[in-house]
């Protein structure tokens, strides 16, 4: 009696777990128009850059970290105006399409920046500013860089110290760079790390960088930047941060748009920052 | 301290405290009447185990009151000869002629409702009117007889899956225990086994609920306005009673079923005066594999274990405990298991007729544990080097102790006051991955509530339940303030002794509700109800999982809080077999959590990505349930929208909330055409569970960003399907005096086959002639699965 109550029942979960399915559909191309994308950098002390493109339609592929399908925009009218009344039309670069660059203007501290842009038949509109910058103090480097000469299990500490500008709201954003080289790709939580003074207004700031998989090589020399960021700016980064692991399935990931100091309906941001550099070597 | 709820409760305590006031003004003059009072317990007369809800009502006064939850009542009138009525769903009516000129101490033995069908058609005139004249508006109550042949999903009756069927009351994803109450989220219900809470109520993820219906003794959920003596969540309480054990004769109850197996004893300790209660369950999928050698393995399993015992006339004690695991080990994948221990002792003192207490002290558990491991079970720890997940390893703990008075002072006028202090225990061990931040590990935080509640009848159509309940809330030391920024190591910037208060938030909570009587077969009911949350799990309110991270509101993490206000009309109809209700609700919503976008819901450090808004729900909920009779079920209908409105999501406009599913109907038939069959069906539909897919993507430094157009602006299709079920009795258990009694249950679930969708995902697929490689995949779950169960009692 026992086993034929086991047989039936096993018999049924067999049958019960033939009847789950999976159906699949087509993402549809076009189901939209595209998306402009503004990308814009103005540092302290150079020239300003805008990179203009279309975004890509879903159901196409970004595979490895490249989008085949990229559109850049070109002849489109960019101007960057200057709080100190300083204004200028930008100009596409000749060699890569869709780049626009000044050729007048560089970044000022303690100066706003307007940026206006018509494109696709729609004007685009983004302000930023740079802040007066925070000075890097020192930075201190251990490396353990393995016994082999071309193992990649070598690690690297960087210790870096400035002092926050008190009784104001300042975001960081910190770029390490190994040997002058970008061994991990810039955006990569690798290479870029971000911090804001909610809890240390005015305070000394320590902050320990870890870097792995280094590669055993002579003459090493790490350059720390220290950029002055706007709270968009930060905002932006820190969301690109929470994409960046989850690969191109986002089944799990929480949807929304990234914030954006664009108007007008572009994606992207207008960024203008202050910067400060140390570089170590042994 | 931070002030930003207690501030907002001020208005409404102030109009609180008049009304208050007022009852004592009015009733002072009650005062001076000579009074006495009938007080006692009401039991089954089978099982001895004490009632809950069973109504007590003298007819000539016109007065009426309720067992409470050990099954106790108290009635006070002018002195005199009175019918008393005692009743209860399910059982005989009892009539008693009392002398109370003199307090007296009355129990009361009820008969269980002969299965005979002449009969309950008889006594389906008699059934007493609670639906209309309790003082709570959106109350379900369910006991396991009540769903016992219900079609079931691999043959557990389960009560949580039960109340997702009731008006309201919504169930997320096909097959999971999750319950979105009222366009609440699953971490907005305070669940309750024998008051000890439950954080974690799903096995196997979801498709079983950690309730055994054998253990239990009845569940009742509260959608509207909470009563005072809880507090801690937004939008429901569940509270779950175990059986206390049949302190009469032995008795034992079991099952057999597709995947998992159950049995329950019970009997007396001491014939009349103690009796104990034991079950267990456990799932049986891991079976195959072991006996293949395959060391793979899944199961679950829980045990519940009561003791009660009466010490002398006055003094009763009881102890209970639960013990749940769910464990899941896949070679080369992961190890994960999680589960849940209550215990609690209670103890119920009286101290007269009219003066009931309960002191409790309570200690729960809930903890969950994930590791990636290798072929050979072993942890992989490269993995996290890599990139990947470490081991996940976290919980809470809860400690509490809590006292409750019930003081019926007048005929018309009863208070409720108490208070509890509840330490809770956050390990909060997330995912760590390599360069990101580590969270601290341990928090701690004292959650304490003082209530005061009072139930008035100034006339005879009106009774208001009117109570306030203060909570306090503060995170205590030891504790490292640190700076939690993406992509650096975390910096303390403060350092917290043991005991010394981090942060700490005050409540006032209003709550109230009011009925008033149209006629004998109808009420208008009314309440308002302030609840505040301080405790929030952030990983489960978007999916069901057991991997549920339970967080203090401190930093910018604040309390949630909500103002609800209800509306409702009840009925009886037909000689009351049928009782219809109409309620409509609006809720504010404030603080509420949603994710900045791009956080992964499972593996991100989910703390630092949590942002707040507020929103609002509303929905109107038609339900007409039948009670007695061959026939008997319910049928409801809601119509239900929540909102949320969050600065960094969607452009800052409001979007719909990931739970909101408009339309909602369920139709439970059970129809018993002779004594050895019972039949049952259902149906139910909901509308689409709302997701988002990207319209387009773009690349920024190597990072594949997707482009989204208004959250939550697609819906999956909906969701309905068709249950059957038939149990037939075998002809000897119907024999007179047979004490085996055995039975077969059939169900069909989903009979048409609906590919209701699970989970939609975004794969990967070869590059089609127009350049495409992503598509939707939609998984769909449990399509016309047949199910049999044997089922047993002795």
């Amino acid at each position: 009696m026992i086993k034929k109550i086991f047989n039936i029942l096993f018999a049924s979960l067999v049958v019960a777990s033939l009847f789950s399915c999976n159906e699949q559909e087509d993402i549809e191309l076009n189901q939209n128009p595209d998306f402009v994308v503004v990308f814009a950098e103005l540092a302290q002390g150079e020239t300003a850059e805008v990179e203009l493109r279309y975004s890509t339609d879903f159901a196409l592929p970004i595979d490895n970290y490249e989008d085949k399908f990229k559109k850049q925009i070109s002849n489109a009218r960019v101007i960057l105006k200057a709080s100190n009344g300083k204004e200028e039309i930008l100009k596409e670069s000749k060699e890569k399409a869709g780049i626009y660059y000044s050729e007048l203007i560089k970044g000022e501290e303690d100066v706003h920046y307007d940026l206006i842009i018509d494109a696709a038949g729609k004007r685009f509109t983004s302000s930023s500013y740079i802040p007066k910058p925070v000075k890097l103090d020192k930075i201190e480097v251990v490396e353990d860089l393995g016994n082999g000469e071309y193992s990649s299990d070598g690690k690297a500490e960087v210790t870096v110290y400035w002092k926050d500008r008190p009784n104001e709201r300042n975001f960081y954003m910190l770029k390490l760079d190994i040997d002058s080289e970008n061994l991990i790709e810039y955006g990569k939580k690798d290479n870029i790390y971000l911090f804001s003074d909610i809890n240390n207004d005015g305070n000394n700031i320590k902050l320990k960088l870890k870097k792995s998989s280094l590669m055993k090589m002579p003459d090493y020399a790490y350059t720390v930047s220290l950029r002055c960021i706007d709270e968009d700016t930060y905002n932006y980064i820190s969301s690109v941060q929470n994409y960046e692991d989850n690969g191109s399935d986002f089944t799990f990931t929480s949807p929304g748009n990234l914030p954006t100091n664009i108007n007008g309906g572009a994606v992207g941001f207008f960024n203008a920052f202050a910067v400060s550099k140390i570089v170590w070597k042994k | 301290m931070r002030g930003i709820v207690i501030e907002t409760g001020f208005v409404k305590l102030r109009q609180l405290c008049i009304i208050l006031f007022l009852f004592v003004l009015v009733g002072k003059p009650l005062l001076g009447q000579e009074n006495a009072t009938v007080c006692g317990f009401i039991k089954d007369s089978k099982t001895g185990e004490t009632l809950i809800g069973a109504t007590v009502y003298v007819s000539d006064l016109n007065i009426g009151t309720s067992t409470n939850t050990y099954g106790y009542y108290s009635v006070s009138v002018p002195k005199g000869n009175y019918t008393v009525k005692f009743q209860y769903v399910g059982y005989d009516l009892k009539k008693e002629t009392l002398d109370l000129t003199s307090d007296i101490s009355f129990d009361v033995l009820l008969q269980p409702l002969s299965i005979d069908l002449k009969e309950v058609e008889i006594k389906a005139d008699k059934v007493e009117q609670q639906h209309v004249r309790s003082t709570q508006t959106g109350v379900e109550v369910l006991k396991p007889s009540d769903i016992e042949f219900l079609p079931d999903l691999f043959g557990e009756k389960d009560i949580v899956k039960a109340f997702q069927l009731t008006s309201g009351v919504k169930a997320g994803t096909e097959g999971f225990s999750s319950l979105y109450v009222r366009g609440g989220r699953p971490d907005q219900n305070l669940i309750m086994l024998d008051e000890a809470t439950v954080y974690n109520i799903s096995h196997i993820a979801g498709l079983f609920s950690v309730f055994n219906s054998d253990a239990i003794k009845s569940a009742t959920l509260i959608k509207g306005a909470i009563p005072s003596r809880f507090g801690g969540r937004l939008s429901s309480l569940l509270d779950v009673q175990m059986k206390e054990g049949n302190n009469l004769k032995y008795h034992g109850k079991g099952s057999i079923g597709l995947i998992s197996s159950r049995l329950m004893f019970e009997g007396p300790i001491q014939k009349g005066k103690s009796s104990f209660m034991i079950s267990g369950r456990r799932s049986y999928l891991d079976l195959p594999l072991l006996l293949s050698g395959n060391k793979n393995k899944a199961y679950f399993y829980d045990y519940n274990m009561k003791l009660n015992s009466w010490i002398g006339s006055k003094d009763r004690i009881f102890i209970s405990a639960y013990a749940g695991r769910d464990a899941a080990k896949m070679m080369r994948m992961m190890d994960v298991n999680w589960g849940n221990k209550t215990s609690t002792i209670r103890w119920n003192h009286l101290y007269n007729s009219k003066l009931f207490s309960n002191v409790s002290f309570i200690y729960s558990v809930f903890d969950y544990y994930l590791a990636p491991i290798d072929s050979e079970g072993n942890i992989e720890k490269d993995n996290e080097e890599n990139g990947g997940i470490g081991v996940i390893d976290g919980g809470i703990k809860d400690i509490n102790g809590k006292i409750d008075f019930e003081y019926y002072l007048l005929p018309k006028l009863s208070l409720k006051f108490g208070g509890n202090v509840l330490f809770h225990g956050f390990n909060t061990g997330v995912a760590s991955k390599v360069n990101n931040n580590e969270t601290q590990e341990t928090i701690n935080a004292l959650e304490n509530g003082l209530y005061l509640s009072a139930v008035y009848q100034p006339i005879n159509t009106l009774t208001i339940d009117a109570g306030l309940r203060f909570s306090n809330f503060s995170v205590i030391g030891p504790y490292d303030e640190l700076s939690y920024e993406a992509g650096t190591e975390s910096i303390v910037t403060k350092h917290y002794s043991a005991g010394n208060i981090v942060e700490q938030f005050n409540s006032l909570e209003p709550r109230l509700t009011a009925t008033y009587l149209l006629d004998e077969e109808s009420s208008l009911k009314a309440s308002f109800s302030k609840n505040t949350q301080f405790l929030h799990s952030m990983n489960g309110f978007k999916f069901s999982s057991p991997i549920s991270l339970w967080i203090p509101s401190m930093g910018s993490i604040l309390p949630s809080y909500s103002y609800q206000y209800t509306l409702g009309y009840y009925r009886n109809l037909f000689k009351n077999r049928w009782q219809f209700s109409a309620e409509g609700y609006y809720k504010d919503l404030y603080n509420q959590k949603d994710f900045l976008p791009g956080t992964d819901v499972f593996f991100d450090n989910v703390m630092q990505n949590i942002v707040e808004g507020n929103g609002n729900a509303y929905g109107l909920e038609l339900s007409a349930r039948k009670v007695k009779g061959r026939f008997t079920g319910w049928i409801n209908y809601t119509y239900s929208r929540v909102w949320q409105k969050t600065d960094r999501i969607n452009s800052g406009e409001k979007y719909p909330s990931y739970q909101d599913r408009p339309h909602d109907i369920n139709i439970v038939i059970m129809y018993k055409p002779s004594k050895r069959v019972e039949l049952s069906a259902l149906w139910t539909f909901q509308t689409g569970q709302p997701y988002n897919v990207p319209l387009a993507h773009y690349t920024y430094k190597g990072v594949d960003v997707p482009i989204y157009s208004k959250i939550n602006s697609r819906r999956y299709k909906d969701y309905h399907r068709l249950d059957l079920s038939i149990s037939i009795y075998s002809k000897r258990s119907l024999r007179p005096n047979r004490k085996f009694k055995r039975y077969w249950s059939i169900s069909i679930y989903n009979v048409y086959g609906r590919q209701n969708p699970w989970l939609h995902t975004y794969g990967n697929k070869p590059l089609d002639e127009l350049g495409r490689n992503k598509r939707i995949d939609k998984a769909t779950f449990f399509r016309f699965v047949p199910m049999f169960n044997y089922n047993f009692k002795f």
